[in-house]
């Protein structure tokens, strides 16, 4: 096989593996025969891989739920809820998935307020949820500090969650299978920073957003279906593999004449497919990274079982997309920025302002402010990344067009 | 001499709710007197008391509109603290010598990055992290934070805050709470001697001026109103408010201008602050603290594990106050707020208690929409 014929591969198996994470993902997950929990958002995969058993994230079903030739039925049905109409639509749909009474009822159900107030909020519905009245319940309180005593508290949470799973679910939580869990997640992680590595090449040798397939099947993917875990590191192999020879040779995305690099930073819009393959395209345009395909993976301090809780709650806190932007200071945010930009040899910020996102919606001027300083050309859309009703795929393209011309990149 | 006595109270909390550099605020700062602003209410005032330092809640309620904080913020933020954001940047509120941003929900929370970074410049300014879930190990996480808070404090303001200060500022708060309470408590009668618009300006005076002063003030008012009730007054309906904000009386004037009256709010300048008191034993005041705001008063909606206590709280005072209907109020964007009242609708339901959600700007642009609802709501609920 040729390298695209290669990528098209891990592209189609990826693409097989999501639909896990959609609603009917959820529904089939139930029937697996394995201890079946449902979170309100990301959760770290070690823990139910260790454990054995099928965790399903609402908002990323909500999420998926807003792509595809329904999304626009799906969400108007969700807005006639009555709940707020500006709530991000991922959540918006997780919100009406329960409420319509279409997903099982699970073995036991763990709520967060990570990442922000919609995701809180939903994960509130869960809990007052009356089918679910009975189902055990565990809440984890995500601290808004990004200190080692922040990590501690969250780590003890953790623990006793574990504790919780096991109680409800009979797995036991054994540390020795664990810490195998956790070195294999490091492993992943490495190859993960690999790839952003060999990424950071001119030309970019394949799609940037292969990363984020990448760390969605490692991580949301293993946690609904452990057996799915060592699959991701195989995954990986076989992506470095492929991009480093393209590296080698000097090959860029096939078909695409490389001209500008530009940051997205923000979650990739359920109709990026309507965006990015055209801007390559049309203008040479490569999107080198989003919220999903930086992945900052936190390598997991395996030394000691006291520090391997307070690790892994910094790398839950710190490492999880979203999470690290919208729980902490401005300051990350703009720090990851100007970091990415200098290190990938990003062009230019778009800064989509995704119209759910009360973090972006309320620190755009610093990350603007914070661009100018550093002499990366900024644009801000304020689109829908869930609907794309809101801010159509062609508005967004033509703003972009006109916002690389007049900043001088084509 | 009574009926004297409410009136003139009641003017002056009319003006300072109306107003941000009111009287006693002014003396306080000519005496020499530091004042501290502070969002939203799980910051707790006794911290600052302790220090010698006058705690003022933030609210923009005078506010004409957001032109200069719209460069920060954008539409899709709550326009509570964009129009606070505001007042900061046009110089209202330079009056602080610092400011504290409770962690409470996420445009709260970027107030604090967006304050630091502007042109206006605050002395001191602290982000304390609150925790979201009501359990024990957060009154030990939320202790900490309050530990690091009095040492910032401290080491800012060259102060000394002591177990012993931080003792009285609870005693002197619980009397607030206390007094404000008693008052509460009046409107359980057929004929309150107290409206609701009036309550909500005794509330948010009660986060603009010295606390000595405004319990003073407050048991003079209790005392007459124990000795005004006019019995002559009837009205449509008994009215409930819950909701975001609570810092202005666009509803309860609307309700009460219709015939209808507000016995009772769990609102976030309102009947939540009062709610309980701290405990006065143990050793440790800021434990104390901590388990007042993570245990016993968990109101935010941002708040997880606790929508029952925040249910069973709002089904007693519709139980005690007689309570005909409930009117929500949420800011536009409050995406907690709206997952709070979606439930609370539902639940009310199910007990057969009438309610009406209204959502809202902090600043509206018009009245005739909400007056118009509220109006409906009323005639359908009447006696």
């Amino acid at each position: 096989m040729n390298h695209q014929e290669i990528l098209n591969q891990l592209d189609a198996e990826a693409n097989d593996l999501f639909k896990e994470l959609t609603i009917y993902g959820v529904n089939d997950n139930a029937r697996k025969g394995l201890p079946f929990i449902i979170a309100s958002d990301d959760a770290l995969p070690e823990i139910p891989v260790a454990m054995n058993f099928s965790l399903s994230i609402m908002t990323v079903a909500g999420a998926m739920g807003t792509a595809g030739p329904e999304a626009a039925t799906n969400i108007d049905r969700a807005t006639e809820m009555g709940i707020e109409n500006r709530l991000c639509n991922s959540v918006k749909m997780a919100a009406y998935y329960l409420e319509a009474g279409i997903l099982p009822v699970p073995d036991m159900i763990i709520t967060t307020n990570s990442p922000c107030d919609a995701v809180d909020m939903l994960g509130q519905l869960m809990d007052k949820y009356k089918p679910w009245a009975d189902v055990p319940k565990f809440r984890l309180d995500s601290p808004h500090g990004h200190e080692p005593s922040d990590f501690a508290y969250f780590g003890e949470q953790l623990r006793a969650c574990t504790r919780e799973i096991s109680r409800v679910t009979g797995r036991k939580f054994e540390m020795d299978r664990f810490l195998d869990v956790c070195n294999e997640s490091n492993k992943q992680a490495r190859l993960i920073q690999e790839f952003q590595e060999l990424k950071r090449a001119v030309p970019c040798p394949v799609d940037p957003d292969m990363a984020r397939k990448g760390w969605e099947i490692a991580r949301w993917i293993a946690a609904t279906d452990p057996a799915v875990f060592p699959k991701a590191t195989r995954w990986l192999e076989r992506l470095i593999e492929v991009t480093e020879d393209k590296v080698k040779h000097q090959l860029g995305i096939e078909g695409v004449d490389e001209k500008i690099r530009f940051l997205w930073y923000d979650v990739s819009p359920s109709w990026s497919s309507k965006l990015f393959p055209r801007l390559q395209k049309e203008l040479g345009a490569v999107c080198m990274m989003n919220y999903y395909s930086f992945a900052n993976w936190t390598p997991i301090d395996t030394s000691s079982e006291e520090r391997i809780m307070s690790s892994i709650a910094e790398k839950y806190l710190m490492g999880t997309p979203m999470t690290r932007q919208a729980m902490h200071p401005a300051d990350i945010y703009c720090e990851d920025v100007v970091r990415i930009c200098k290190e990938f040899k990003c062009d230019a910020m778009v800064m989509p302002c995704h119209i759910g996102h009360r973090d972006t919606n309320a620190y755009h001027k610093l990350a603007k402010d914070v661009c100018r300083e550093n002499g990366i050309p900024f644009l801000f859309l304020g689109c829908d990344v869930w609907d794309e009703r809101y801010m159509t795929p062609e508005v967004v393209f033509d703003r972009m067009k006109t916002f690389f011309e007049v900043s001088g990149l084509l | 001499m009574s009926t004297n006595n409410k009136t003139s109270i009641l003017e002056k909390f009319t003006h300072i709710s109306e107003t941000l550099v009111n009287p006693s605020l002014a003396r306080f700062r000519e005496d020499g007197g530091r004042v501290v602003g502070y969002f939203c209410s799980v910051m707790p005032e006794e911290l600052l008391i302790a220090g010698g330092l006058m705690p003022f809640r933030m609210r923009g309620n005078m506010s004409r509109g957001t032109d200069n904080a719209d460069v920060y913020f954008t539409s899709w933020n709550c326009s509570f603290p964009r129009h606070c954001f505001n007042l900061a940047l046009l110089g209202e509120f330079n009056f602080l010598d610092g400011l504290v941003v409770a962690g409470t929900c996420d445009t709260i929370r970027f107030v604090f990055d967006n304050w630091k970074k502007s042109p206006v410049k605050t002395p001191f300014i602290h982000l304390l992290n609150v925790p979201h879930v009501s359990g024990e190990p957060m009154v030990d996480y939320f202790r900490g934070e309050l530990a690091k808070l009095r040492l910032a404090l401290e080491t800012s303001f060259g102060i000394t805050i002591t177990d012993d200060k931080v003792w009285d500022a609870v005693r002197l708060c619980n009397r607030t709470r206390e007094l404000q309470q008693a008052i509460y408590a009046l409107r359980k009668s057929d004929h309150p001697p107290i409206s609701g618009s009036e309550m909500v300006q005794v509330m948010v005076a009660g986060a603009s001026m010295p606390k000595e002063e405004y319990n003073d003030d407050l048991e003079t008012l209790l005392n007459s109103l124990k000795s005004s009730i006019d019995d002559s007054r009837t009205y449509d309906a008994r009215l409930l408010v819950v909701g975001s904000g609570g810092d202005d009386t666009i509803i309860t004037q609307i309700a009460e201008e219709m015939n209808a009256v507000v016995v009772n709010d769990h609102t976030c300048f309102g009947g939540k602050v009062k709610y309980g008191t701290i405990s006065e034993t143990g050793g440790d005041p800021l434990e104390a603290i901590a388990k007042y705001q993570v245990l016993d008063r968990p109101f935010c909606p941002k708040i997880g594990g606790a929508y029952q206590l925040r249910l069973d709280v709002i089904l007693n005072l519709i139980k005690e106050y007689r309570i005909d209907g409930m009117i929500g109020q949420r800011m536009g964007c409050c995406d907690s707020w709206s997952g709070e009242l979606y439930s609370l609708r539902t639940d009310l339901k199910s007990e057969g208690i009438p309610s009406m959600i209204l959502e809202r700007d902090y600043i509206p642009d018009s009245i005739g929409q909400i007056s118009t609802r509220i109006q409906a709501f009323i005639e359908t609920i009447r006696r």
